[in-house]
């Protein structure tokens, strides 16, 4: 072992460091409890294990490279990256892990433009501002808390990826309310590292989509590449569908060519309008799965199931799903289940409803909840459709019995997902696909070369972008407003 | 997790980070079996002497 006399000192200290840390003890400890709860099999735990003792001795290595240097700055950053051949975007998210554990205080500052008549106002990236935390030891966090904070402070997504991964499999999401079972919790943070609303670094998120290392400001719907309004053309999705159908027509297009094995989705349980996660096995399965869901569904807590077997996966989910699949890819945890995740496919959402509430607009609208065919947001207003004519109410009337833990949520576009797919900017009957990585680009050539949608640009139909643009920078200031209103009462808000 | 195994999992790191396994060695020896405890005693010094060394530590400077 002649590689042995290589080692540097300060290699042999972040070593040290990143087994100190609680997230690798807690790990270590509990190996006996994970093996016993069956999620993972022993291979996989070492894989986890010995995959976040690389990130936290990457960390480390961060962390001390920036006690050694003064004028912090992404000048700085730059040149760690480039010293330990690692992408910046990659040393961003590391600094982001110590920016949570108090470690390191950053601040992104932004120079604005005054804009004219013709463009409006615009921000543009300046510099990054870094300062050491001193050395108080006492005030750094590195135990990561279980998700139940979250729970608590009410803005949980319900996306459920926590109860996916958790290795012990303590977390449990039901109708949009998550529960821990706190005697069985090992307190290993997985849950809180890959968790949407605990924190979220939107810009090193959207330098992933984009596949760059810069710092840019997007619009309103996010990072993309290409727009289009599409419509399927399958006889039997189109008499189901919601809207266009393209969903379900990707779907049944990755199936069929085997690209493939396995798809998580939504489909109606036996109680009816409230929705529970399914996992399709091949085409048949996607006409369960038709027609929008207001009711939140955590799909993603049949990722625990998954482990045992190595098949690719595809993820029909809403924006903060899609957030939270994204973190996780970036802060790469290695779990299987998660590394056989090759498409995520998002749709628009605005808020979603708790069962309850559905039930309570059906009471306004004295419709009965089993006669309903079919449930719609359209124009600013809420439409049930039922045997016996339609029924609509304003959204600014049922807005209150939404799920409050929505409020604090930026995104209507799914941002975070290789292709997006909605209603919003298109005429009735048609989608609005948003395409925003290479892989979706790729998965909506070949629906077209497969002659399976008909499509056009965004810019050919009406009401168009700017519709999509105006209803998503008004959920953006609804956001902004709600987390300030929140800072103000001093609770807990999503970090983004 | 006992110390079997918290061994165990020092072998693994090691080979992780690239150091040889032999570093770390569990004997269970008895405390009255002398012959049995110099026998470990040299077997693992023999194992270490053939390795490398390590980087010294650099002690920090006392104020």
């Amino acid at each position: 072992m002649s590689s042995e006399g290589k080692f540097s000192w300060d290699f042999l200290k972040t070593v040290a460091d990143s087994l100190d840390s609680y997230r690798v003890r807690a790990l270590i400890d509990a190996k006996e409890d994970i093996i016993n709860a069956g999620v993972y099999d022993e291979t996989q735990y070492y894989n986890i294990l010995f995959k976040m003792f690389n990130v936290e001795q990457l960390k480390f290595t961060l962390f001390h490279f920036l006690n050694s240097n003064q004028n912090l700055n992404l000048t700085s950053i730059k040149k760690f990256s480039e010293k330990n051949s690692i992408e910046l975007r990659k040393a961003l998210s590391l600094l982001e892990l110590l920016k949570n554990e108090k470690r390191v205080i950053i601040e992104e500052i932004y120079e604005k433009i005054k804009g004219d008549e013709n463009s409006p106002d615009k921000l543009i990236f300046k510099e990054l501002s870094i300062k050491i935390d001193g050395y108080n030891v006492s005030n750094i966090q590195s135990i990561y808390e279980p998700v139940k904070v979250i729970f608590d402070s009410k803005i949980c997504s319900g996306c459920s990826l926590c109860a996916g991964i958790c290795p012990v499999n303590c977390l449990n999401i039901y109708n949009g309310f998550g529960k821990i079972e706190e005697d069985k919790c090992i307190r290993c943070g997985l849950c809180y590292s890959v968790c949407p609303r605990s924190f979220l670094p939107m810009n090193v998120l959207n330098m992933y989509q984009d596949n760059c290392s810069e710092f840019k400001v997007y619009t309103n719907i996010g990072p993309y590449k290409e727009i289009y309004s599409a419509r399927t053309k399958l006889t039997e999705i189109a008499k189901v569908c919601q809207d266009g159908g393209i969903t379900s027509t990707a779907l049944y297009y990755l199936f069929d060519k085997k690209m493939i094995d396995l798809a998580l989705g939504a489909k109606m349980s036996q109680t009816i309008w409230r929705p529970e996660p399914i996992l399709l096995k091949n085409k048949e399965d996607i006409l369960l799965t038709t027609g929008t869901k207001y009711v939140n569904n955590p799909t993603l807590r049949l990722l625990s199931e998954l482990n045992k077997e190595n098949k690719s996966l595809a993820i029909v989910g809403v924006p903060c799903m899609m957030q939270a699949l994204l973190k996780s890819e970036i802060f790469n945890i290695n779990i299987p289940s998660l590394n056989n995740v090759k498409y995520r496919i998002g749709i628009f959402c605005m808020e979603s409803f708790s069962y309850e509430s559905i039930l309570k607009i059906c009471e306004l609208l004295k419709v009965n909840i089993k006669d309903i065919r079919k449930m719609d947001i359209n124009k600013g207003k809420f439409f049930i459709y039922t045997a016996n004519g339609e029924f609509n109410i304003p959204i600014k009337e049922i807005s209150h019995l939404a799920r409050p833990d929505c409020e604090v949520c930026y995104d209507l576009t799914s941002e975070s997902a290789d292709i997006s797919i909605g209603s919003i900017g298109s005429p009735s009957g048609w989608n609005t696909v948003i395409i925003r990585t290479d892989k979706g680009k790729e998965l909506y050539d070949s629906l077209i070369a497969n002659s399976l949608i008909e499509s056009k640009p965004i810019e050919d139909v009406k009401p168009g972008l700017s519709l999509l643009q105006k209803i998503a920078g008004s959920k953006k200031n609804n956001c902004k407003k709600h987390v300030t209103s929140r800072l103000n009462e001093s609770l807990r808000i999503p970090n983004y | 997790m006992n110390t079997y195994e918290h061994v165990l999992f020092l072998k693994k790191l090691f080979k992780h980070i690239g150091i040889s396994e032999d570093r770390i060695q569990q004997y269970f020896v008895s405390a009255a079996d002398v012959e049995k405890f110099i026998h470990s005693v040299e077997d693992i010094t023999k194992k270490i002497e053939a390795l490398p060394p390590l980087p010294k530590k650099i002690l920090p400077e006392k104020e």
